[in-house]
């Protein structure tokens, strides 16, 4: 991004960036904003649309939880009608959720103001809770908090990614002392309109800033190469992938929680693939008896073959897991391999052609 | 069912090589299932261990059959489909081809090597080329020996 201004923020970050969003509403450069918010008796921050200026100091625009992927929501709405502008508060892997859910046509970019939040991390939802009720300035706290920040979801201590992508509007919080200030970085375009209702002035981007991603990703980055070549070697053999799936429940979470798999209902719960009595029948005397319910192998793979191109890496397939399976790091193992494949990146940009809509008669097969 | 092609056991070769192995061909019924009925016809045999599958075209073949296919046990895939420009419903056959593009990667990250799915383009008066086609994918799969897959107690 071209250009970058530096807000002050006395101590509460989340409180500035939520003012900046009032005053989107009261200039009327959006009619309402999403952001996640948690309305008491809630604690968890959850996607709220407010459209009242007045009611955006109960939100949490910064909170280091997302308890489902925005994205889902942020599409939803999006259809809706075409006047009403939306400003939305997402996480980097919720921007490039919501550019694969646009190219599947389940998504419109254009009434939307994306407004990137540049992300460290996000806690779970329950450890959210849980340290919630230790620290009451959990979410200015873990940003300066090394000890918090190690907490965070499993998927996210590898991710790469976490610089927002394709937003008119970046919350910068990277090499910044959030009590002092946080960042805003935007283009020409929507961005700029957004940034002079706001009347951001452009200035010098702090060099510490670089630093500090460049840190991070490097941490990040061995990380994954560690993850990434362990799940390789693992899912590589038929004992090894069963070896990760063997208490697979079969309750489909994992499914409904992916922001990317868009369908209403998935072809695995389709009645007409469901197996009956007859071919369970075969297989249990080939195999020794056969485990109910059945087919959890040809779902994951299924899944994975459906959509590993546009697995964005989100990690929450791992977070609602309710047996701990890290489906997370299988599908982006397979997705890596698959995106390199296909010359093709999940999220990267909203003109890039999904490859399995790409139908040339050029090539061979 | 009835292929229209003699198998080699009733004409009577030695396959006994190959009796462990499986290969499920995936053809569209327009032109590679044809070309196997010319095959047929000319009596041109081809590997014991391939049983075909007629589809109405490539296009229909989705990921999940090729999938059911490695987990129940097969040790190659063999899908054959109309020429581009040739098929029956315009596309399908490009749809086939992406979607092998895009499944082979999953394939060979849970140990399934891309060489044990192969697409082909074999038109209806092609009866020879489906017979050395599917010969030299069984060669490849008897190369490969059984797939990963097979027998396995899947969850
Ligand atoms: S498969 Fe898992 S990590 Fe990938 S986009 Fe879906 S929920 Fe996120
Ligand atoms: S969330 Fe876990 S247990 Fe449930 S279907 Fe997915 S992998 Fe299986
Ligand atoms: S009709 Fe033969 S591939 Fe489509």
């Amino acid at each position: 991004m071209h250009n970058f201004s530096l807000i002050e923020t006395r101590g509460d970050a989340g409180k500035a960036v939520s003012m900046l969003l009032a005053r989107l509403l009261e200039q009327n450069m959006v009619q309402a904003v999403i952001v996640p918010a948690a309305v008491p008796p809630s604690v968890l921050p959850m996607t709220r649309l407010l459209n009242n200026p007045a009611d955006l100091d109960q939100t949490s625009p910064l909170a280091p939880v997302a308890g489902v992927s925005a994205a889902t929501q942020a599409a939803k709405i999006s259809r809706g009608p075409q006047e009403i502008k939306i400003a939305a508060v997402l996480r980097p892997c919720e921007i490039r959720a919501l550019v694969e859910l646009h190219k599947l046509n389940q998504a419109q970019l254009d009434n939307l103001l994306v407004i990137g939040l540049e992300c460290p991390g996000r806690l779970e939802n329950q450890d959210y809770i849980d340290l919630q009720d230790q620290n009451q300035d959990l979410d200015q706290r873990f940003y300066r908090d090394e000890d918090l920040q190690s907490r965070i979801a499993i998927t996210c201590r590898s991710c790469i990614d976490f610089l927002p992508e394709n937003a008119h509007l970046n919350i910068c919080v990277l090499g910044l002392d959030l009590d002092q200030q946080a960042g805003i970085a935007w283009d020409e375009g929507p961005g700029a309109d957004a940034a002079r209702a706001l009347e951001l002035k452009p200035g010098q981007e702090p060099g510490e800033r670089g630093r500090a991603v460049d840190s991070l990703r490097s941490q990040r980055e061995s990380a994954r190469e560690e993850v990434m070549s362990r799940s390789r070697e693992t899912i590589s053999s038929s004992s090894g992938l069963q070896s990760m799936i063997a208490h697979c429940l079969g309750c489909f979470n994992c499914q409904r929680a992916c922001p990317v798999c868009f369908c209403r209902e998935c072809v695995c719960s389709r009645e007409a693939f469901e197996q009956n009595l007859e071919m369970l029948h075969t297989r249990a005397g080939r195999t020794g008896g056969i485990r109910l319910p059945a087919g959890m192998t040809m779902f994951h793979l299924t899944r994975l073959a459906h959509m590993a191109h546009a697995c964005v890496g989100c990690g929450q397939c791992s977070s609602v897991c309710p047996i701990h399976i890290p489906v997370a790091d299988i599908f982006r193992t397979v997705a890596a391999a698959t995106q390199k494949e296909l010359d093709y990146k999940a999220g990267r940009s909203p003109e890039e052609p999904i490859p399995h809509l790409n139908f040339s008669t050029e090539g061979d097969q | 069912m009835n292929t229209g092609i003699s198998r080699p056991e009733e004409a009577g070769t030695d396959n006994s090589r190959h009796k462990e192995l499986d290969v499920l061909a995936l053809v569209c019924n327009w032109c590679t299932y044809t070309a196997a009925d010319l095959a047929g016809v000319t009596r041109l045999h081809y590997p014991a261990q391939v049983r075909l599958i007629r589809f109405m075209c490539t296009g229909m073949i989705d990921m999940r059959y090729i999938l059911s296919c490695f987990l129940d046990g097969a040790d190659g895939v063999f899908i054959g489909g109309c020429h581009p420009g040739d098929c029956h419903y315009l596309t399908g056959n490009l749809k086939a081809r992406v979607r092998i593009k895009g499944i082979r990667p999953v394939l060979e990250s849970v140990g399934i090597p891309p060489q044990r799915l192969r697409l082909e383009w074999i038109g209806a008066s092609e009866g020879k080329k489906l017979q050395e086609d599917l010969t030299s994918f069984a060669r490849v799969i008897e190369q490969l020996g059984p797939s990963d897959y097979k027998g396995m107690n899947l969850v």
